[in-house]
């Protein structure tokens, strides 16, 4: 039994997290980070050396991502859809010329997607009008809650019906896609989250990913899973530092309010679902060859998302006052932590799946 | 990373689930009802093997680790909580203990008896007044030529009605605080040691609990453990891997839990009934139940390794603990009434749950330690 993390990890983990301290701000604009990303190399991480990159396993690109998510969760988020999904799907299902035209451009950081988070309710049912024979996909209809950028050129669209299993890579520029404004959310501020027509968009055959495995939106939803969850770990785990530090500074009834017992209590069980979230993290993705089912990677973000938000809750109390405003970033992990927790919320979707498979297994069925 | 058993755990744990469900099942109902340990089981469990396990086979024992004795702990529990809490004060906190603070001569003479069944083990720390506040402990151990003369009172000692070899601590230095404590090795049945009282728990029923008086007790000096007013040392590392080694209660307390809750589901499914809390709380469950499982196995294998594992033990039986028992408390509000029936697991499960958010440390203590650390003021 080895219950660490190994050395090359390790240095991920702390690398990527110190040049992120050092170099990215909540502050900053999308593009900023996004260009700084890119010349650091950490697209590169989960691309193959044969395509340019480096090749490393799916818990040290989580790792790089729980990283930058200690320092600004949005961009984590975004980063985290090209890192751990889309990187893995192409390598997965792509031809090779898809992959020889994608990957050497997805590891420099060139190309950026637009994409939906298929854990978000609204993209699970995407309206999409197919029309369809064997080589021509023609798709009309509006699509939810986007995420996408500035220098976004390709949409994805994960498509799911009786016959196809497939990524749809449209241009964003083309006529037929037309974009709406972006909307502001609460938290996760820089992401950039909006509605996208499409009207008799016609997708050539090199422009669709996969048509037979039915596992391909099963491993997006898994590895999208694991890759949020990576951003909550990092929400807390930054959560932890600040709280840790503010309790050890603040002095009231002259001491710091670290001694107090129920200061106390708060740290610890901000450190308790951290580091639940971060073992479960780390120990499904380092199964042998990324085979864990898509109940264990669900397993994973239930508990990251169930998690995430009372620890930012937590942390903004031990500030007081100064935790409900901007002076200091845990009223911004606090939003942010929301915005994972609805992805699970209302609907019980993470729940009623999870339920469903073990009591399926144990039906033998 | 990897938290895959090797195949000496896996046998461990194969042995143990066999033995539990063919010895211990039928018993656990009447253990609870009457609050009666198994002597038989025990010897039994011995005869298997199953008793020594993280003890050198020169001792009689199985040479394997404390991770193969935790999961045996675990499989039993799975049965009887009440049954893997004695094995656990029995091998963990006693021989386990003996093992890493004894002479050689202390080891030759116990621990082969302990690994084999023919003899019970138990450990005193708390007394009626002395509880989270442990290093406060008021049984004083009074030197003399030969050895030393106990007096004072333990509270809530597991085992203790039925124990052969008591390892307990007290007082040696009276004025020196934490730094005047020492352990000693007790054979029962002692001239002026008495178990004053059986006390009747609203759990864990089966492992008997006792309070214990020593009036004028003698200790001779060859039966101290470890060294002179250095008793400190072994609590604390004592303490830390016996909150990981217990954790596995809470982890086959949340597993039963979990097949209570699917089987009743699917139940209700199959009448398409099935409400959708259920999905909550079996998704809770599991979630709970894989996540202080891998904090319980880290704790253990990092104590494996000689680590210093108080934040990670505490981390383990703080989570492990406290979900286990909303795990139980739910599941009984799941089956309602009929759970409620004494003949019923699920009440069992949620009355032995309590215990572990109590004993070895309360929860809230369990905060406090992991609060201590992270803040490094230990």
């Amino acid at each position: 039994m080895n219950t660490e993390l190994s050395t090359e990890q390790l240095l991920i983990q702390e690398n990527t997290y110190k040049w992120a301290v050092d170099n990215l701000s909540v502050q900053d604009d999308f593009d900023h980070c996004h260009n700084l990303l890119s010349e650091q190399g950490l697209f590169a991480l989960p691309v193959s050396e044969s395509y340019g990159g480096v090749g490393a396993d799916l818990l040290a690109t989580l790792l790089s991502i729980e990283s930058i998510a200690q320092v600004n969760p949005s961009i984590a988020l975004y980063t985290a859809m090209h890192t751990v999904v889309l990187a893995d799907l192409f390598h997965r299902y792509g031809t090779d010329p898809q992959k020889q035209q994608i990957l050497p451009a997805l590891t420099e950081g060139q190309m950026l997607f637009a994409l939906p988070l298929l854990q978000s309710m609204e993209c699970l049912h995407l309206p999409v009008d197919l029309k369809s024979d064997s080589q021509l996909f023609d798709v009309s209809g509006q699509c939810h809650q986007i995420l996408h950028s500035e220098q976004a050129k390709t949409l994805v669209l994960p498509l799911a019906n009786e016959e196809h299993h497939a990524l749809l890579l449209a241009e964003i520029g083309h006529p037929a896609v037309e974009l709406q404004p972006a909307h502001q959310l609460a938290g996760m501020q820089n992401l950039h989250w909006r509605h996208l027509n499409l009207t008799d968009y016609v997708f050539q055959q090199e422009n669709v990913v996969n048509q037979q495995s039915h596992l391909l939106l099963e491993r997006w939803h898994s590895l999208e899973a694991l890759a949020l969850s990576a951003v909550a770990l990092g929400i807390m785990k930054s959560c932890l530092h600040h709280a840790l530090n503010y309790a050890q500074q603040r002095e009231q009834f002259g001491q710091p309010i670290a001694n107090f017992q129920l200061i106390q209590a708060k740290l610890a069980d901000i450190y308790a679902e951290t580091e639940l979230s971060r073992l479960l993290l780390y120990q499904t993705a380092s199964l042998t060859d990324s085979e864990f089912t898509l109940t264990e990677a669900l397993t994973v973000f239930h508990q990251a998302a169930s998690a995430v938000e009372p620890v930012a809750e937590q942390t903004v109390q031990i500030f007081g006052g100064y935790g409900y405003i901007r002076d200091f970033p845990v009223e911004q992990l606090w939003r942010d932590a929301k915005f994972i927790r609805l992805l699970i919320g209302g609907s019980q979707q993470v729940q009623r799946q999870i339920a469903e498979a073990l009591i399926a297994e144990q039906e033998g069925i | 990373m990897d938290f895959a058993l090797d195949n000496m755990h896996l046998a461990a744990q194969q042995a143990a689930e066999k033995f539990a469900l063919q010895y211990l099942s039928p018993l656990a109902l009447e253990m609870d009802i009457a609050d009666s340990f198994p002597q038989d089981i025990w010897q039994k469990l011995g005869a298997a093997h199953l008793l020594g396990a993280g003890l050198p086979e020169e001792f009689g024992g199985q040479g394997s680790d404390v991770i193969s004795a935790a999961l045996i702990g675990e499989a039993l529990a799975y049965v009887s909580p009440a049954f893997s809490l004695s094995y656990g004060a029995h091998l963990n906190l006693c021989a386990h203990n003996l093992l890493r603070n004894g002479t050689e001569a202390q080891k030759k003479a116990y621990l082969p008896k302990l690994a084999s069944g023919e003899w019970i083990g138990a450990l005193a720390i708390t007394e009626p007044n002395i509880g989270s506040d442990a290093m406060g402990m008021q049984c004083v151990a009074q030197q003399r030529d030969d050895g030393f003369i106990i007096n004072g009172n333990k509270m809530f000692i597991t085992n203790s009605p039925v124990a052969d070899l008591l390892i307990f601590y007290a007082k040696t230095d009276t004025a020196a605080g934490k730094r005047g404590i020492s352990a000693f090795l007790l054979e029962l049945p002692a001239e002026g040691f008495s178990v004053s009282r059986r006390l009747d728990k609203v759990g864990m029923r089966g492992s008997p609990t006792g309070e214990l008086r020593f009036d004028n007790v003698f200790v001779p000096r060859q039966n101290l453990l470890g060294k002179l007013n250095q008793g400190y040392k072994v609590v604390m590392s004592g303490l830390d891997i016996e909150r990981a080694f217990l954790s596995t209660i809470n982890l086959a307390v949340m597993r039963h839990c979990l097949e209570i809750c699917i089987d009743y589901a699917a139940l209700r499914h199959k009448q398409s009934t099935k409400p959708q809390q259920y999905d909550s709380l079996i998704a809770d469950i599991y979630r709970w139940q894989r996540s202080t499982r891998l904090a319980t196995y880290r704790a253990l294998s990092l104590a494996q390794q000689q680590h210093r594992i108080s934040k990670e033990a505490a981390l383990a039986i703080l989570t492990s603990s406290e979900k286990a028992l909303r795990a139980a408390e739910q599941t009984l509000d799941l089956v309602q009434l009929m759970g409620f029936r004494s003949e019923n697991v699920a009440q069992r499960l949620w009355r032995d749950a309590k215990l572990m958010v109590i004993g070895a440390g309360t929860s809230e203590i369990r905060r406090l330690l992991i609060a201590r650390e992270l803040l490094g003021q230990r």
